[in-house]
């Protein structure tokens, strides 16, 4: 329930590091240095931008819509924010205790949109307002591959809570654990623990889930090659063109808010949340060795920032898009692909039970 | 408590209605509908509907009110640069809410519902989907029908004009 106090002040550092990391990650990928200036490797830049940042004039533009213009960033940064309040830390510190935990989090975390939908309306921009509307027309479509690509994981563990999900993908699970999921094979995995006991190996199918829940997660939080909404080439800067110093923070703020949800997401989903990837052979208890407090937050966090490291690789590696490209790949591509998978998932939790 | 969260939501519905009534701004109704849904799904969890309250975040919310702040995004602004509206129709109005709230005002006092410490929190859902395939199996498979016939509709109109 107190898990804010952990995320919060960990979420504004990520962001410290986050930046920094991109532009080197960027610059290693393009064969460039990167920051070098401030500090050894430049490693300050990130701080000394910040302080820029914050000494920016608060401007409002005359002609903007005052009210919406103001609460437009707040309301961003509050509904993803609100997403890391079901997220479990470790075995013995859950989230908010909701029974249907990732529709919830699903749900708050779509609320984002009126808050673009604010600060692309009320800056009385035209680029602001095709941004917003680029925007949530592409959080919309792609809020459908990745609804379909939960409910699989949902199917196979028959829960909704991120902390009954993760538990079951461990030692800590209740039920026995099959080798693949297969109960006709009759391995049974359940002592050893670790990789073999996570939802992708459990139910290889996943894996593809995984890779429908990537691509719409990276468009759900606005990245490249999904950049649409702000491409400078064309739109300046979208939706938030018009802000300036602290206002524009809190939007890259929840940019890299909600990069981290949607990776937090996915290892609970999918790479067994705080459990360890060892494996318990013979007696070598690397599985037992590796689980605690310390260590289930480790593995959460650290499998975490493998996948935003994934996402920045894919930033800088993808050409952007175009509108229509985009769309025909949520709705010609990933929809009935993620129905499939639906389909497909049912019949492998049959053959699980 | 509970009753301090009833007084809040209900307080907030009351002030979000109203002022989305007596707007003039349509962009700003829009999102005091926005408050206004909030704040019934803070409603169903006072009373023990925790799932409802989860739906109504993303089905209306999240989902509606996201087509109707469309809608008003792609209607022309006028030339002071806002979306004016204006009160028409008010006797058929009035006549409706006089309807409506002695419905609302029947339907209360027959019922006793009330806000309660919350009884039951996990198994809420398996109970529901239980009965959506058991007891409710024809009003659920007729809505998935309905919906599936919205959805060529929509479809078959969306090319037709296209094509024009």
């Amino acid at each position: 329930m107190y898990t804010f106090l952990f995320y919060l002040p960990f979420l504004l550092f990520f962001v410290l590091v986050a930046v920094y990391g991109e532009r080197k990650i960027a610059a290693f990928i393009q064969s460039r240095f990167g920051p070098m200036d401030v500090g050894p490797k430049g490693m300050f830049q990130t701080l000394a931008d910040l302080l820029k940042m914050i000494q920016k004039e608060d401007i409002v533009p005359k002609a903007a819509d005052k009210p919406i213009f103001l609460l437009g960033p707040i309301l961003v940064f509050t509904a993803i924010f609100a997403g890391f309040s079901m997220l479990p830390l470790n075995a013995n510190i859950a989230g908010a205790a909701v029974e249907s935990g990732v529709l919830l989090l699903m749900a708050v975390v779509s609320l984002d949109v009126l808050g673009i939908l604010m600060a692309g309306w009320g800056s009385n921009n035209k680029f602001s307002l095709y941004g917003a509307v680029r925007a949530i027309a592409q959080i919309v479509s792609f809020e459908i591959p990745l609804g379909l690509s939960v409910l699989c994981v949902v199917m196979i563990c028959q829960s909704m809570d991120l902390q009954e999900i993760t538990q079951q993908q461990g030692l800590y699970t209740i039920d026995p654990i099959f080798l693949f999921g297969l109960k006709g094979m009759d391995i049974e995995v359940t002592q050893m623990g670790g990789i073999l006991s996570w939802n992708v190996v459990k139910s290889p199918l996943l894996l593809f889930c995984f890779l429908i829940f990537f691509i719409a997660g990276l468009a759900e939080a606005n990245r490249a090659p999904f950049d649409l909404p702000e491409s400078e080439s064309e739109l300046v800067g979208g939706y938030h063109t018009e802000y300036s110093g602290f206002r524009w923070g809190i939007f890259m703020l929840a940019e890299y808010g909600i990069m981290l949800l949607i990776s937090f997401l996915a290892v609970i989903l999918f790479f067994g949340g705080w459990n360890t990837p060892f494996i318990n052979i013979g007696s070598f208890h690397w599985a037992n060795w590796t689980m605690g407090s310390f260590w289930e937050v480790f593995w959460l966090l650290s499998k975490t920032l493998i996948l935003v490291f994934a996402q920045m690789w894919v930033r800088w590696t993808y050409p952007r898009l175009r509108v229509d490209q985009l769309m025909t790949l949520s709705w010609k591509y990933l929809t009935p692909f993620g129905l499939l998978l639906v389909f497909l998932c049912g019949l492998w939790k049959l053959m699980m039970l | 408590m509970t009753e301090v969260w009833m007084y809040f939501f209900g307080l907030l519905i009351l002030i979000s209605g109203l002022t989305l009534i007596f707007t003039e701004n349509l962009i700003y109704a829009a999102f005091l509908l926005a408050l206004c849904l909030l704040s019934i799904a803070g409603f169903y969890v006072i009373y023990n509907g925790s799932f409802l309250a989860v739906i109504q975040i993303l089905i209306y919310a999240g989902g509606i009110l996201i087509l109707i702040a469309f809608g008003i995004m792609l209607t022309k602004r006028s030339s002071e640069g806002k979306v004016i509206v204006g009160s028409h129709l008010l006797f058929f109005g009035f006549l409706v809410t006089l309807g409506i709230a002695l419905l609302i005002y029947a339907l209360v006092g027959s019922s006793p519902i009330g806000p309660q410490e919350i009884l039951q929190t996990t198994g809420q859902i398996r109970e529901i989907g239980i009965r959506f395939l058991t007891q409710y199996i024809l009003a659920f498979e007729l809505i998935a029908f309905l919906l599936l016939v919205v959805l060529v509709g929509a479809s078959y109109l969306g090319k037709k004009s296209q094509h024009a």
